[in-house]
């Protein structure tokens, strides 16, 4: 049934010799944990030939909507990031992340799957994410890996090929699986102090513009890209702020990126 | 250089055909992952690096030197810079000294890699350009109990370190000024990691004498009376290596 299940873990002198490389392009560069964490995802994705990836915090939940908060990403435009967004935070998704989420539960450490080993292409392809959202994010195959983090949630991390090119191939996979599950910073590492607290239950319109938010975009690019009147964006932006209990898109993101923001503890 | 069997750069494996095994790869990956966030400058990452390979093919211990071509014998062309016994049941002192006296000759200029296994020493060394008329050598020492060499290990090792030029690029981080003559730099290695002069006169084929001899320049060089305010002012001025585990 699951083609990748009894992978074998080795690699080939030219892919060891190609890991490596990867490796020590993050060693020697400056920069902090974010810096490397996006250097070392940028390197998978040319080595693996992927064209985008996404790092968030997640909460799975068997048919619940996921709650995600992206705190990196590259290789999308904005507009193609909003559609993303749309799409992950779509209702549809859950019922066919359901499967991953399962296989998740189940195995209770981390897995990486490939869109073909959780989901048939039938049913993808008549999804209504995949017609209306998947193309116009122009995204195609996928990988996705889960890292618990514990009671705060799960740290996830997708990894993207462009609309119409062709699936990840079980090299590919393996590959992306052995630095994803072996880099363990690159899950542990880079969260506010409390994240835990932050996962967002709040309604898939609302975390789609909190992440756009939290990207620094403007309410007036906002509403071009979810196609939504400039009254609706600063109303959905005023209940995103009242969330959080915070007054400006400064402190949202501050509140993000280093915890409470510090205004919290003073 | 008879003893040296010289297997310069074995031709790539073609295709797929497949060189780690899982656990190894998954070892390989976690440790490259962990030496890329190591704090600290290239010394502590080659420490942490050596002694992770160390572990995972069962080494009992490691050097890294550079050597200097062009130089005669009576200009030490070998420059120990780190090394380290990893032998639980022997101390620092029992790195073989055939395998601290390692030094390529000058003429020894093709980068390649050398197997040597003798009755008392088990050892592979990489060499690799490192600039200038300079020659990086990093050394695994095998414990003669453990089984000889596969060649998938000394592929797997060497493609790693030939993977990674940092390793290889040795002085230009360490100021000119403080500098001392290699053989000097050698014997202030091993005076800090605590061998007896004896010990050092053994391991670099010396006699007493001309160790001692040494000794009264290197702690001239650094204002210094005893090996225990060499200590102090090294550690002052270099970050220390990681202790062994």
């Amino acid at each position: 049934m699951n083609p990748f299940v009894r992978q074998e873990e080795g690699l080939s002198e030219a892919d060891l010799a190609a890991v490596v490389a990867i490796f020590n392009e993050v060693c020697i560069m400056e920069g902090d944990g974010a810096a490397k964490k996006r250097s070392l995802m940028n390197h998978l994705c040319r080595l693996i030939d992927a064209d985008s990836w996404a790092w968030s915090l997640v909460h799975l939940h068997l048919s619940q909507p996921t709650g995600q908060v992206v705190y990196l990403y590259d290789g999308m435009s904005d507009e193609e990031f909003a559609w993303y967004l749309r799409a992950v935070s779509a209702p549809d998704m859950n019922l066919l992340l359901d499967p991953y989420v399962q296989e998740i539960q189940r195995q209770g450490r981390q897995i990486t799957r490939c869109d073909s080993q959780f989901i048939t292409e039938e049913l993808w392809k008549a999804s209504v994410i995949f017609t209306s959202l998947w193309e116009k994010a122009n995204l195609g195959h996928l990988i996705l890996t889960s890292y618990s983090l514990g009671e705060s949630g799960n740290s996830g991390i997708g990894i993207y090929r462009r609309h119409g090119r062709p699936a990840f191939t079980q090299r590919e996979v393996r590959i992306a699986h052995i630095i994803l599950t072996e880099v363990p910073w690159l899950h542990t590492e880079g969260w506010p102090e409390d994240y835990g607290e932050q996962v967002p239950r709040l309604a898939a319109h609302l975390t789609v513009v909190l992440n756009l938010l939290m990207q620094g975009m403007r309410r007036g690019v906002i509403a071009e890209h979810l196609q939504l009147s400039a009254h609706t964006v600063d109303g959905y932006v005023k209940e995103v702020y009242r969330y959080f209990n915070v007054h400006s898109q400064l402190e949202l993101i501050t509140r993000f990126r280093e915890g409470d923001g510090g205004d919290l503890s003073r | 250089m008879e003893r040296y069997q010289a297997d310069k750069h074995p031709p790539p494996l073609t295709g797929e055909e497949v060189l780690t095994t899982g656990p190894e790869t998954r070892a390989l990956v976690r440790l490259l992952g962990r030496v890329s966030v190591t704090p600290g400058g290239p010394d502590q990452r080659r420490c942490f690096l050596f002694d992770g390979l160390s572990t995972l093919f069962h080494f009992t211990g490691w050097l890294w030197g550079i050597s200097h071509q062009g130089r005669s014998a009576r200009e030490y062309p070998f420059e120990l810079l780190l090394h380290r016994s990893l032998c639980d049941e022997t101390r620092q002192t029992d790195l073989p000294s055939s395998f601290l006296q390692y030094t390529p000759s000058g003429d020894q200029k093709a980068p390649g890699l050398f197997i040597h296994q003798r009755e008392h020493l088990h050892a592979f060394y990489l060499t690799t350009p490192a600039g200038q008329q300079q020659t990086s050598v990093i050394g695994f020492c095998l414990s003669r109990q453990r089984d000889p060499l596969e060649e998938r290990e000394v592929r797997i090792v060497s493609t790693v370190l030939r993977g990674l030029p940092w390793l290889h690029a040795p002085l230009a981080e360490r100021p000119p000024d403080r500098r001392m003559a290699p053989r000097l730099e050698s014997i202030r290695k091993l005076l800090l990691n605590g061998l007896q002069r004896k010990e050092i006169a053994a391991s670099l084929g010396l006699s007493i004498g001309t160790v001692n001899g040494y000794i009264k320049e290197i702690y001239q060089h650094y204002k210094v009376t005893s090996r225990t305010e060499l200590f102090r002012l090294c550690s002052l001025h270099e970050k220390q290596q990681p202790s062994v585990r």
